[in-house]
């Protein structure tokens, strides 16, 4: 898997072209390059341009491509970022004529620093006046290369230069002038990032460690678990983990121990079952004892051969019975059930009294 | 603090701008014509509060005043609130600030002369129709009523107007230790100040950036001393394997800061979100422990435990409180329903 790193410009992208060895790739239009790390993009400018040509290209190319990189130039709209000022950006958001996009997208590299795209250019110093209630910078593309990344759920990071400062009014005029310079500034911080994630120590948030517990119960010979009960599996150690109810090493205790106590002629699907279940009366063992107390007080019922049903989630207060009566005997066998059932029970369990 | 300042243009002569200015140097103010123009118009995430807030000074307009939803305060009484300030500077992981405005930058509104006015004809109104009984009005609906007063200031407008509407109540709603500006008030029976209290250990996972609970117990008790009239929240409570002991505990704390007769009122409701909080709340907190609760959509599509879960977890507080010698009418059910017979 790759990088694209989606520029606007060519100009901006000089120095990627001169310092890598990136071939043209043959697509439904030009701008299309890519090397063995990197595809590079080159969108010409402007939200419609960028979307389009972002989208067709993830779309095409999304088995081969990880995350999405938009680099290129920005006007400042803040007093503190001057010309040639790098920023990664945090938040994109977006203006389209009088009005801002409400979206947002948020980048998981930044360095506070917001950018607003504008549909159109930005031209007078009243408009930057005005964007510079929403972002630090302005630009014409990211809003909608973050939003195509967004879409196939990718990530996407941006690294801005900036071209002019907010009280200027030479907007892009640094760009056409000194292009080589510029690019070779974008193309020095991008492999000094790329350096510094290469040596940081990877973060992989919520993925299973190995040897982790849920590696050992979904290996464990003595277990099978089906694609739901999987999941629910996850969340179940997930949330005893949260709760700091069990450690990963506890969890492989508990488990084994389960396995010890139950029956040998037991199948794999079964004691897995009773392993979810028990799990789950550890992560919630109110719960558990909200069901044993309903099951207790719809037992006249159930031991009339009724099937018995309650809301599932436990928060609508009935019971629904399901009876065949086929003969007197069977009518008689229900009419007593109904008698020994006390409904206040169900009603006590609801109201929260679940002492005897 | 705050890394810009938007001002309303026709606030920019205001004494308080002149102040935030003053003590402020080093954020930016900016003028617009009205805060809706930029709060609030793109989704600004919420944890950018943590690297850079904005502050926004403005007039509120619409309805100042309106009334409270069910179950707010003790029953009986009407119950409105009223809105001088948006968002917060705490972090509470299960706040529902977290989806409602869509920004967390902080809001405030100068006009509080207006809201006095509507407050004042509804007090004037409801003395007339009912004479001799009480009408509230609770600040901190969307902000917190103490956290930051010393910049505020508008506690002694407050104080003065409640002290001229004998039959009408205002509260404060508070998880702020920041009594610096209450204290120099001369206490009134007619406004009481309430703390939104947990145990210690949740006060310290799920309150993120608030002041401790011995800070807000030592808070209590100097303002009880000073004769100020104390409300106290256990909202929202989250279940846990330890929630007997912990609230057993804390209840224990708080008699030693303030005796159970002299609380005014007490009011317990467990943890709830609309979904968009809830989703919210996954995004911003995903390792939060109560995320990994059963929880339902409820009678009011809000998420909930399910109710015989939240119904336990009431009797358990509300039963610990009455043993420790709260008055059970002093007690009330926040946001639940009363078909619990």
């Amino acid at each position: 898997m790759v990088k694209i790193l989606i520029f606007a410009h060519r100009g901006e992208a000089q120095a990627f072209f001169t310092q890598w060895d990136l071939a043209p790739v043959s697509f439904y239009f030009s701008g299309l390059f890519k090397n063995r790390d990197y595809f590079v993009l080159i969108t010409g400018e402007g939200p419609k341009e960028a979307s389009e040509k972002t989208v067709a290209v993830l779309s095409s190319f999304k088995d081969e491509i990880s995350s999405v990189v938009n680099i290129g130039i920005a006007g400042s709209l803040s007093p503190k970022l001057k010309v040639g000022d790098l920023a990664w950006i945090r938040s994109s958001y977006a203006q389209n004529a009088e009005r801002c996009e409400f979206k947002s997208y948020t980048t998981k590299y930044h360095t506070s620093i917001d950018c607003i795209t504008a549909y159109s250019r930005v031209t007078t110093l009243e408009e930057k006046k005005t964007l510079s209630h929403f972002a630090d910078l302005v630009d014409r593309e990211l809003w909608s290369i973050a939003s195509a990344a967004h879409l196939f759920k990718m990530d996407f990071l941006s690294l801005k230069l900036v071209s002019d400062e907010s009280d200027s009014a030479d907007f892009c005029q640094l760009v056409k002038d000194e292009a080589p310079l510029l690019s070779k500034k974008l193309f020095d911080e991008f492999i000094r990032f790329e350096s510094s994630q290469k040596t940081a120590a990877p973060v992989v948030l919520h993925a299973p460690k190995s040897n982790s517990a849920e590696d050992f119960i979904l290996a464990h010979p003595k277990l099978y678990f089906t694609t739901s009960q999987t999941r629910k599996l996850t969340t179940l150690l997930r949330g005893l983990l949260m709760k700091k109810i069990f450690t990963e090493e506890e969890i492989k205790k508990f488990t084994d121990s389960i396995i010890l106590e139950s029956s040998p002629d037991i199948t794999s699907k079964e004691l897995s079952k009773i392993l979810l279940n028990t799990l789950s009366e550890k992560l919630n063992p109110l719960n558990t004892k909200i069901k044993e107390k309903i099951n207790e007080a719809i037992l006249p019922l159930t031991d009339s051969g009724a099937t018995v049903g309650f809301d599932p989630e436990l928060e609508q207060e009935y019971i629904q019975l399901n009876y065949q009566i086929r003969n007197t005997k069977d009518q008689k066998r229900l009419i007593l059930a109904l008698e020994q059932f006390n409904y206040q029970k169900i009603k006590n369990i609801f109201s929260g009294k679940l002492e005897d | 603090m705050f890394e810009k300042i938007f001002i309303e243009e026709h606030l920019a002569a205001h004494p308080k701008v002149i102040e935030l200015k003053e003590r402020f140097p080093g954020s930016e103010f900016k003028y617009i014509t009205k805060v809706e123009d930029v709060f609030g118009r793109v989704k600004k995430p919420y944890l950018q509060k943590r690297t850079n807030l904005n502050l926004f000074i403005g007039e509120k307009k619409g309805q100042l005043v309106k009334p409270a939803p069910p179950a707010y305060g003790l029953s009986g009484e009407p119950h409105y609130y009223f809105v001088h300030a948006y968002n917060c500077i705490y972090e509470c992981n299960y706040c529902y600030l977290q989806g409602y405005f869509q920004s967390p930058d902080i809001v405030l509104f100068l006009n509080h002369d207006e809201i006095g006015a509507e407050i004042k004809k509804l007090a004037d109104d409801f003395a007339i129709t009912n004479p001799g009984e009480k009408i509230w009005f609770h600040a901190g609906e969307y902000s917190d009523s103490l956290a930051l007063t010393h910049l505020t200031g508008e506690l002694p407008y407050y104080f003065n107007l409640f002290k001229n509407l004998p039959n009408a109540y205002l509260e404060l709603r508070t998880k702020s230790v920041n009594i610096k500006e209450l204290v120099k008030l001369t206490p009134s029976e007619n406004i009481v100040v309430s703390f939104s209290l947990a145990p210690d250990h949740r006060t310290r996972m799920n309150d993120l950036k608030t002041p401790g609970l011995k800070a807000r117990l030592a808070a209590i008790r100097e303002l009880d001393e000073l004769g100020f009239p104390i409300g106290i929240h256990f909202d929202p409570i989250i279940y846990d394997d330890k929630i007997e002991e912990s609230y057993n505990d804390l209840i224990n704390q708080l008699a030693l800061a303030l005796p159970p007769e002299a609380i005014k009122y007490i009011s317990i409701g467990v943890v709830r979100f609309t979904k968009n909080v809830y989703h919210q709340v996954l995004k911003n907190y995903p390792d939060s422990d109560f995320l990994a609760d059963d929880f339902v959509k409820s009678f009011d599509n809000k998420i909930r435990y399910n109710k015989p879960t939240r119904m336990w977890v009431l009797g358990k507080v509300k039963n610990l409180l009455i043993e420790a010698g709260v008055d059970a009418a002093l007690i009330y059910e926040c946001m639940e329903d009363d078909d619990s017979q």
